[in-house]
């Protein structure tokens, strides 16, 4: 219903780099989506009736093809991460891959729909299923994938068994011929601007943070930001791969960027401010909640009931990975704990 | 319009083939740590572990005896906590001797065997296991007069992906904690913790910085004894948490000493050691 709304300014065959005056059309339009789905995002902003769902501009050359909400599940096709590209004068980026061959099939036929300019490279911004799986297809058409060092080694250390998870979870007709891959192109250096589309696209790595070798990726021209694993807006951020210090700082230097208008990994476009902020929020309150728990001497077996965080309830997959995040964010204190120089006589 | 609508007819014969495959997960229980039906909830795993085990025995599937309690909902398959709450008090006329935990789907379904005396006063344990895919986890109790007791439940782990391993403090392996999480209770039996600082490497992880396998690496045996008198021994598996952790009763009927011999994979062995106070 709201992906309909959002939907209204869609943009198959819009064009790719607008005058001034449509530019700014655009990004209040894309205010006005964000500003829906700050309240629609509650009640389930981005679900869509039908796949594939209409591509969404979010700025002149700079379009998103949401994910569902939920969880992976037959229904979904596990399309829930967001997938973005950016079209410039020499060819298009494509931020993330989706979830299986077939789904970036489907992306790769949204491209052509808006842009006959070609497909240069694809870049994963982290390693979970939804946005690593559809490299197989990016890499049938001769396109390179591009992904942080650490998640290229992190994908490599556990994607074979994520692989097989998903394929039990989807079948295998939703799965046919999505495989594990090696990535093209890898890279160490914190941050760095490709030129390869005629338009300036900058890669940040902050480290560590939500994930080991989790980028974000902006747009300079029009000043969005694809967010990666470092945002989800209306879902619970999953904690599992993160360094939770480290994802704080990095949200710090998200704010710093000024960017206009943030994708996230999941969930509607955002004003930066607030989506930065829900999140930081969010892992604060986790953090306070679960580190009173275990100096209270709370059992672990407890924790997914006493870490409910009520005003986060309404966020998608609050039941899953709320609870799953307590569990974690509990051993990792209590471990700190254990670690603590006067425990350690 | 016929690109979408041609995308559209591509959708719907892809739910069509989806629905013509077969169903991966069968319905075996119910889900998420909720009791299942005592006799809809084997596996073949099961049936070659209780075969092995108790040699044409069939434990008694009840929860009179024996109760098996996890965390409702979803959980964290890395660290599921467990614990196994007994009817009974250990008594000479009547007591527990023997537990098995058994988690059907993981590679090395036996993960904890204790060996138990009357000294534990009371046998609740708690301990955490690795759960790697939705799978039954059941206890076995079996009785002084030589009963066996089952109960069970489903575990709807949520994630898929496993979180790197953690590999920090690599050089406290071995160092070995005891607790009473609730003060001494003289001739009572007073809850205590043990907990072992070991990766507990199950050999199928794959390090996300070398990307090599990681070498199994996992604590065998936990012995327990109070004062010099056995408590309990366990011996162990890979199936148990990075960290082992153990909650335990045993009954003090003054001072002593309460100690944990430790022993992991590679031989190695550790000693951990409270002293408790008649004063508690």
């Amino acid at each position: 219903m709201m992906a309909g709304a959002t939907g209204a300014h869609a943009a198959a065959g819009c064009a790719d780099d607008g005058s001034p005056p449509l530019r700014r059309r655009a990004a209040l339009a894309s205010l006005a989506t964000a500003a829906a789905c700050m309240v629609g995002a509650l009640g389930g902003c981005a679900t869509f009736d039908a796949w594939p769902p209409q591509v969404q501009s979010v700025a002149p050359g700079v379009y998103l093809l949401p994910g569902a909400t939920g969880a992976a599940e037959p229904d979904n096709l596990g399309r829930i991460g967001n997938v973005g590209f950016i079209v410039g004068p020499n060819g298009v980026i494509v931020i993330d891959t989706g979830t299986s061959y077939a789904h970036a099939q489907a992306v790769l036929a949204a491209i052509a729909r808006v842009t006959d300019r070609p497909v240069k490279l694809a870049l994963v911004t982290h390693v979970r299923p939804e946005f690593v799986f559809g490299g197989s297809a990016f890499r049938a058409r001769g396109i390179a994938i591009r992904m942080h060092t650490r998640s290229a080694r992190l994908m490599a250390a556990r994607c074979e068994l994520c692989l097989k998870v998903l394929r039990q979870t989807l079948g295998d007709a939703a799965m046919h011929d999505t495989e594990m891959y090696k990535p093209d192109q890898e890279f160490d250096e914190p941050s760095h601007v490709l030129e390869l589309i005629g338009r300036p696209v900058r890669v940040l790595h902050f480290g560590h943070s939500s994930g080991p070798g989790d980028i974000a990726v902006l747009d300079e021209q029009s000043g969005v930001l694809f967010a990666g694993g470092l945002l989800d807006i209306g879902r619970v951020p999953d904690i599992q791969d993160s360094e939770l210090a480290a994802w704080q700082h990095a949200l710090a230097a998200l704010r710093a960027l000024h960017a206009r208008v943030v994708v996230p990994g999941h969930g509607a476009v955002i004003d930066a401010d607030s989506g930065i902020m829900a999140v930081e929020t969010y892992l604060r309150r986790l953090e306070e909640k679960v580190r009173s728990l275990v100096n209270s001497g709370a059992s672990l077996i407890s924790v997914g009931e006493a870490a409910e965080l009520p005003e986060f309830a309404r966020w998608d997959q609050y039941d899953i990975i709320h609870r799953r995040n307590a569990s974690i964010a509990f051993l990792r204190f209590e471990r700190e704990l254990m670690f603590k120089p006067e425990n350690m006589k | 319009m016929t690109d979408l609508s041609s995308s559209r007819r591509r959708a719907l014969q892809c739910f069509a083939a989806f629905s013509a495959a077969p169903v991966v997960w069968p319905a075996l229980a119910a889900e998420g740590g909720l009791p299942s039906a005592a006799h809809s909830d084997s596996s073949p795993q099961w049936e070659r572990v209780a075969a092995s085990l108790f040699a044409g025995r069939t434990p008694r599937a009840g929860r009179d005896v024996v109760q098996l309690h996890v965390p409702l909902r979803a959980a964290y398959g890395a660290s599921v906590p467990v614990k196994v709450v007994s009817a009974l008090p250990q008594t000479p006329q009547l007591f527990v001797r023997r537990m098995w935990l058994v988690v059907d789907k993981n590679p090395s379904p036996l993960a904890a065997v204790l060996d138990l005396t009357l000294e534990v006063g009371q046998a609740d344990f708690e301990t955490r296991l690795r759960v790697d895919e939705y799978s039954h986890v059941r206890v076995v109790s079996e009785l002084s007069n030589g009963e066996l007791h089952t109960d069970s439940r489903y575990v709807k782990t949520s994630g898929g992906c496993s979180a790197p391993p953690n590999r920090d403090a690599l050089h406290l392996i071995g160092k070995t904690v005891l607790k009473l999480p609730a003060g001494l209770k003289l001739d009572q039996p007073t809850p205590a913790d043990v907990t072992v600082v070991h990766p507990n490497d199950t050999g199928f992880e794959l390090n996300n910085v070398t990307v090599m396998y990681i070498p199994p690496h996992f604590v065998r045996s936990i012995k327990i004894s109070y004062d010099r008198r056995k408590v309990f021994n366990a011996d162990l598996d890979f199936s148990v948490s990075e960290n082992p952790t153990l909650r335990f009763n045993f009954v003090p009927h003054g001072p002593g000493e309460l100690r944990a011999e430790v022993t992991d994979s590679k031989d190695a062995s550790f000693v951990g050691t409270l002293l408790v106070s008649g004063a508690g």
